[in-house]
This record gives C-alpha cells, sequence and structure tokens, in this order.
C-alpha cells in the first residue's frame, strides 16, 4: 500500500526548522538535495510517519533512486581538480566530492528524517526509478523491511524533479507477485513525449493517475498492482 | 528491520556461493591476495596514475596497469572500472560454471566509470566535458557527459553475456551506497532468486582508484597523512585507498547441489543499518553497527561462540577502528569477543571502496576454504581502545566454518553478514525459530 505521495519540483521552501536537533539550523538543505527532500516531507507527513519540527526519528527503510542527480556536482569538482595546481588539491572543499556521490542525496534524507533501517541508491539512468521500485516492493515481500520511504530525484538541466511515496506492506499477497522490471519510459507521458525526468517518469504518472481518480486506486505497474492511497486512509 | 528471523533470499535461503572473483592491487584473481595475505605483503605504493595533481606521494593501491589492459574483451575507450570489473566476474563465472540458465547481475558501485569524465575534463574535450567544463555554460546532464551509470551497468552486463554465453541475463541492477554497495546488491540478487527470476545472480562490487577518488577522500581529511596503513595500531592515522573489483556467483542449495557444483560458502543472513548521524562520519560508539550485528545473527540462530572468524573493514582511522571494536564487544560479549579471532585484507590492498562489501563475502569463502586466518599486518602497538582478538602473529585454525562479514561505509553505514559452511547453513535451517516464508 502506499499510504501517501509526494511531489516536488525545483526549489522547495523547506528549512532546517523542520528537523529540529537532525539538521544544523546554520546550514541551508543543499539544493541538490532539497526537492528530493521535500517530497519525502511532504509524503512521509502524509502517511502520519513523521511530523514536521517533532525532531523524531522515523522508523522505516529509505531507497532513493537517481538518474543525473550527481553528474553535475562530480562534473564541477573535476572541473575544480583540473583548475587546481598540484599543491592546491588538499584545498579543494569536501561538498562537491560528496555530492557527487550519488548516496549523498540518501544520505541527507536518512539525516533528516532519521531513516536508520536499510538505506541504498539505484542508480542506472531512466531506469533507476523502476528499479528502485523494484527493489522497495521485493524487500517488503520478504519481510527483509516493514516499511520503505522510496524516493526518486530525476533532473534535467538545471531543473530537478522528486517523488516520494511512502511505501508499506499491508497487501503483501500483492506486493509479493513477481513485479518485474518496468520498462523504461512505459508510463512516461504526463511531461510529454521527451521524457524529461526519466528516472521519475513512471512515478509522476503513477502519481498523477492517483490525483485523476477520485479515492483510493490500484494501478498496474509492470504486471503487479499497486494499491495507491494518496488521502492516507486504510483501504 | 523486522524482529523475526529472516534469513536472506527467503525460499532460496541459503545462498551458496559457487563462484568468486577478484581483481586487486595484489593481482588477478583471490589467489593473488591469498598469496599477500600470506606473505605479508603490502601492495599500497605511491600510485602513478593519481599522481598528477594529487597530494604529494600519494599512496594508494592499484592494479598493474598491464594486468588491466590485458582482459581479451576489453573494448577502446573503457574505463578502468568496466576492466577491473571484468576480471573480478570472469574468474567467478568461470569458477561457477553455470550451466544455460538464468543469470542475474547485480553491482555496486560508488562513482562508476568516473574515470571517463576526468579524462575527458582533462581534456577540455569539445562536447560533454568542454560543454560542463567551460566557464559560464549551463551544467546540463542533457549533455552527452561520457559519464553514465545507465551506460556502465550496460556494459558490464555484455561482458556477462560474453563471459557467460549459455546464460539468458536479466537487466543489471547498479546501486551505490559508498563501500555498503556490493551489500545492497546482494540484497537484490537474493530478491532475484527469492522469487525465481534468476536461477543465479552474478553479484559484487567495483570501484577504480583514480585523481578524483584521491583527491575527493583527500578533501573529506579521511586519508593517511603517514600514507601508512595501520588498522588498529596506536598509530592508525586513515585511510589509504585502493581498487578492487569483487564478485561472487549465488545459486540456491537446490540448483548448487543438483549439479554438484563446489559450494565455497553461504551467504545465511546479512543486516544493513545507517546511522543517519553525520554525512560523513559514523557513530563513534558503534550503535548502528551493533545493530546490524546482533540482527544478522540473529537471523542466523548463531550464537557469539560458534562465530569461527571475524573479517573486518580495516580502515585504519581511529574512530571506525574503535567504533567496531565496541559494536562486537556489545553484541557478542567480552568473553566471545576475546576468543573470536579477527582478521582484514586492507593492509595488502587498501580501502577498496564499494567493493568492500562484496569484497567481505568473498575475504569470508576463502577463509572458509583455506580453513585459516591470516593475521593481520602492519600493527605494532594494539590501540588500547580496539580490544578484539586481532590476529597478529602467526595464522590460527578457523575452528567454526563461520565468519562473521563487518563492512562500515563512509556516512555511517553498516553491514553485517554471516557467511558458513554449506552444512553449517544447512543445520541453521532446521534450527528453532523457523525462516520467514
Amino acid at each position: 500500500m502506499i499510504p501517501a505521495i509526494g511531489i516536488a519540483m525545483g526549489e522547495g521552501t523547506l528549512t532546517a526548522d523542520a528537523f529540529p536537533g537532525r539538521w544544523n539550523p546554520r546550514r541551508a538543505i543543499p539544493p541538490d538535495v532539497e526537492p528530493a527532500a521535500t517530497a519525502a516531507a511532504l509524503a512521509l507527513e502524509g502517511a502520519g510517519w513523521w511530523r514536521p519540527g517533532s525532531g523524531e526519528a522515523c522508523a522505516g527503510g529509505l531507497i532513493v533512486a537517481c538518474d543525473h542527480a550527481s553528474h553535475v556536482p562530480a562534473a564541477r569538482f573535476a572541473r575544480e581538480l583540473r583548475d587546481a595546481s598540484a599543491s592546491a588539491v588538499s584545498a579543494v572543499g569536501p561538498s562537491g566530492f560528496l555530492f557527487s556521490l550519488p548516496s549523498s542525496t540518501a544520505a541527507v534524507l536518512g539525516l533528516l528524517f532519521g531513516l536508520t533501517d536499510y538505506q541504498s541508491t539505484v542508480v542506472g539512468g531512466a531506469l533507476a526509478g523502476a528499479q528502485a521500485l523494484r527493489h522497495a516492493l521485493d524487500l517488503l515481500a520478504l519481510r527483509r523491511l516493514k516499511r520503505v520511504l522510496l524516493a526518486v530525484l530525476s533532473t534535467d538541466g538545471g531543473e530537478r524533479v522528486a517523488v516520494a511515496w511512502c511505501l508499506d506492506p499491508v497487501l503483501r499477497d500483492l506486493l509479493a507477485l513477481d513485479c518485474g522490471v518496468v520498462a523504461a519510459g512505459q508510463e512516461a507521458t504526463i511531461l510529454g513525449p521527451e521524457q524529461r525526468f526519466p528516472a521519475a517518469a513512471l512515478l509522476l504518472e503513477a502519481s498523477a493517475r492517483v490525483g485523476r481518480l477520485p479515492g483510493a486506486q490500484r494501478i498496474a505497474l509492470g504486471g503487479a498492482w499497486i494499491s495507491m492511497n494518496p488521502k492516507g486512509s486504510p483501504e | 528491520m523486522p524482529s523475526k528471523r529472516n534469513l536472506l533470499g527467503g525460499l532460496a535461503a541459503p545462498l551458496c556461493v559457487t563462484g568468486i572473483g577478484l581483481a586487486s592491487a595484489a593481482g588477478r584473481g583471490t589467489q593473488a591476495l591469498s598469496r599477500a595475505l600470506e606473505e605479508r605483503t603490502s601492495f599500497l605504493a605511491p600510485a602513478k596514475g593519481i599522481r598528477r595533481g594529487g597530494s604529494p606521494g600519494a599512496m594508494g593501491g592499484r592494479l598493474d596497469e598491464s594486468i588491466v589492459r590485458s582482459w581479451r574483451f576489453l573494448e577502446p575507450g573503457d574505463d578502468r572500472a568496466v576492466a577491473l570489473a571484468a576480471l573480478a566476474m570472469e574468474e567467478a563465472l568461470e569458477r561457477a560454471a553455470l550451466p544455460p540458465g538464468r543469470l542475474g547481475l547485480s553491482v555496486g558501485t560508488a562513482l562508476g566509470p568516473i574515470g571517463k569524465l576526468e579524462e575527458a575534463v582533462e581534456a577540455g574535450a569539445a562536447g560533454a566535458a568542454g560543454a560542463v567544463a567551460g566557464g559560464g555554460v549551463v551544467d546540463s546532464p542533457r549533455v552527452p557527459v561520457p559519464y553514465s551509470f545507465e551506460a556502465y551497468a550496460g556494459r558490464l552486463a555484455r561482458t556477462c553475456a560474453v563471459l557467460s554465453p549459455r546464460s539468458a541475463l536479466l537487466e543489471p541492477t547498479c546501486f551505490s551506497v559508498t563501500c555498503v554497495s556490493g551489500l545492497c546488491a546482494i540484497e537484490q540478487a537474493a530478491a532475484d532468486l527469492a522469487f525465481r527470476r534468476a536461477d543465479a545472480v552474478l553479484t559484487g562490487g567495483v570501484d577504480a582508484l583514480t585523481r578524483f577518488m584521491h583527491a575527493g577522500f583527500g578533501s573529506l581529511g579521511a586519508l593517511s597523512p603517514s600514507g601508512c596503513l595501520r588498522p588498529f595500531d596506536v598509530e592508525h592515522d586513515g585511510i589509504v585507498i585502493g581498487e578492487a573489483a569483487a564478485f561472487a556467483v549465488l545459486e540456491p542449495p537446490q540448483a548448487a547441489s543438483h549439479r554438484e557444483a563446489r559450494v565455497l560458502g553461504c551467504v545465511v543472513s546479512q543486516r544493513l543499518v545507517s546511522d543517519a548521524m553525520h554525512l560523513t562520519s559514523p557513530d563513534p560508539e558503534g550503535r548502528g553497527m551493533a545493530r546490524a550485528i546482533g540482527g544478522a545473527l540473529s537471523d542466523a540462530c548463531i550464537a557469539p561462540e560458534e562465530i569461527g572468524c571475524i573479517t573486518v573493514t580495516a580502515a585504519g582511522s581511529e574512530v571506525y577502528d574503535r567504533m567496531e571494536s565496541r559494536a562486537v564487544l556489545t553484541k557478542l560479549g567480552p568473553r566471545a569477543a576475546a576468543r573470536v579471532p579477527v582478521t582484514t585484507w586492507e593492509p595488502a590492498v587498501g580501502h577498496v571502496l564499494a567493493a568492500t562489501g562484496a569484497l567481505g563475502v568473498v575475504h569470508a569463502a576463502m577463509v572458509l576454504s583455506e580453513g585459516l586466518v591470516r593475521p593481520v599486518f602492519g600493527v605494532e602497538r594494539v590501540d588500547p581502545d580496539c580490544q578484539l582478538r586481532y590476529v597478529l602473529g602467526g595464522p590460527v585454525p578457523l575452528d567454526s566454518p563461520c565468519v562473521l562479514a563487518l563492512t562500515v561505509g563512509f556516512g555511517g553505514q553498516n553491514g553485517a553478514t554471516v557467511v558458513t559452511s554449506l552444512e553449517m547453513a544447512m543445520d541453521l535451517l532446521g534450527r528453532s525459530g523457523e525462516p520467514v516464508r
């Protein structure tokens, strides 16, 4: 079951105040990660798993998918290195490298929401979102995890979009079906044929369908039925 | 995580390791590492490939370039991380000698083919790299930067197809979770076997040591200023990075038994826990690692007294070495912790980034096969806050066919994996506390 969904585009308004004791209030949420944090906050709050300002840790696993989110920071860091003289390399700051790692988004989300049960990041371009969804459903079906925050961060140039789903295995019989691998972009239409945000397209489409149809819905993803209920009420 | 017992792989448990492969600074193959550990040879040295612009005397563990380039199916433009992975995959698949069937591929890597991006930016080449490198030009991943995890995973899948031509390959999955990347890949491999999508899965971790990687860890202040990797020693002062690819072929016991495959070990249980305390540092008290150890032992139904050996990520930094010690003491208790020998491969080849978790499993299989726990070298005086039974003299016999492999990852990632002999794994299956089906 998907108790709640969060979607964020561009720069949000999330501040450190929402995370007392979990994030240094003098530091902004890193802009490269901010949409994912906003989407996660919306989903977690909607699911009743987390309250802004509570500072409490949220039980559950965290699975993130990224398509190109780490590429720009990586190119930036490579350029810094190229331009630094041999003796100045040691003066290159750590944040460039940190956000070159695709796992940095999950690291920030884990820190903000106190998600400690399991953390992984699926990378693989357009397929990453679908593969991360499969990974999450697999771990729920095998009861490796009780519940999961799935967050997909997709980028296109300077623009970013993030989708987050809270997943819990209420319908474990359905989740136990082989979800297969959802073909890249097969559901990706809401942003037009160009598929600007490939990794997130699948989840965006699924989220949008729920928005278009009233009440709780089941949708088909790659041969498995997924129950979606954005209102957070039990089905 | 659920409190009930949960064996890795569900109905496919225990996961049999029928092939292992490794490429590291010690050379090609697991035998090269085995020899290095036996002879106490360190392959950490000033690394030519990362010197330019790197810190003076940059130390690292790099596989000899001639070996990297010797792989017979290398294509023009292949990144170093492709060649490393290919060498290890080839060894693992050769040893497994799989029959025709469906083969999964699940890989962990922190930065994948980062060398391609570095080269392009260094050269200031036209197109992607030039655009990205050029001042004032919008950084856009839509420009075809020659750096793509998707393409990397695809290249590894093509490699796999060449190496195992009788297999029908599943689409590869790629994880990037710093040093525990390979353990997340094992989680997916276990699921692919449990849901019978695959008959066998090739899974592992890989990262190449490049200037980018070295400077990156340098920028975090994680590297040893002395350039000496001295895990658990009172003088430990940081990590020395290496590169490696470590792979294992996993199969359900029925399949391995049916074809009378040699089982090198069984991955019985695994827990991954994140500290979620700091972006780069672990919980110094080791609470996350203790949780991981407790969960893995409980899932496997193994008592601390039954552990024959612990292999650890020996980062050589004060905080990590001490954190692991605290976690083990907490979960095993002082009596068992004083008895179980602790070893590592790191002084031979360095801290191998995303290959670390997978190498933990490969090393565990090596220890089980050899029946010996090799000593940790490079230690003169043990840090009084590192209170485990580190093997420092000669090798000690493995007195129980059960290895607990501990992996720590950058940013507070903790992994505990239980690897046993097939006989012990089958015995564990029958113990009370049924695995969750």
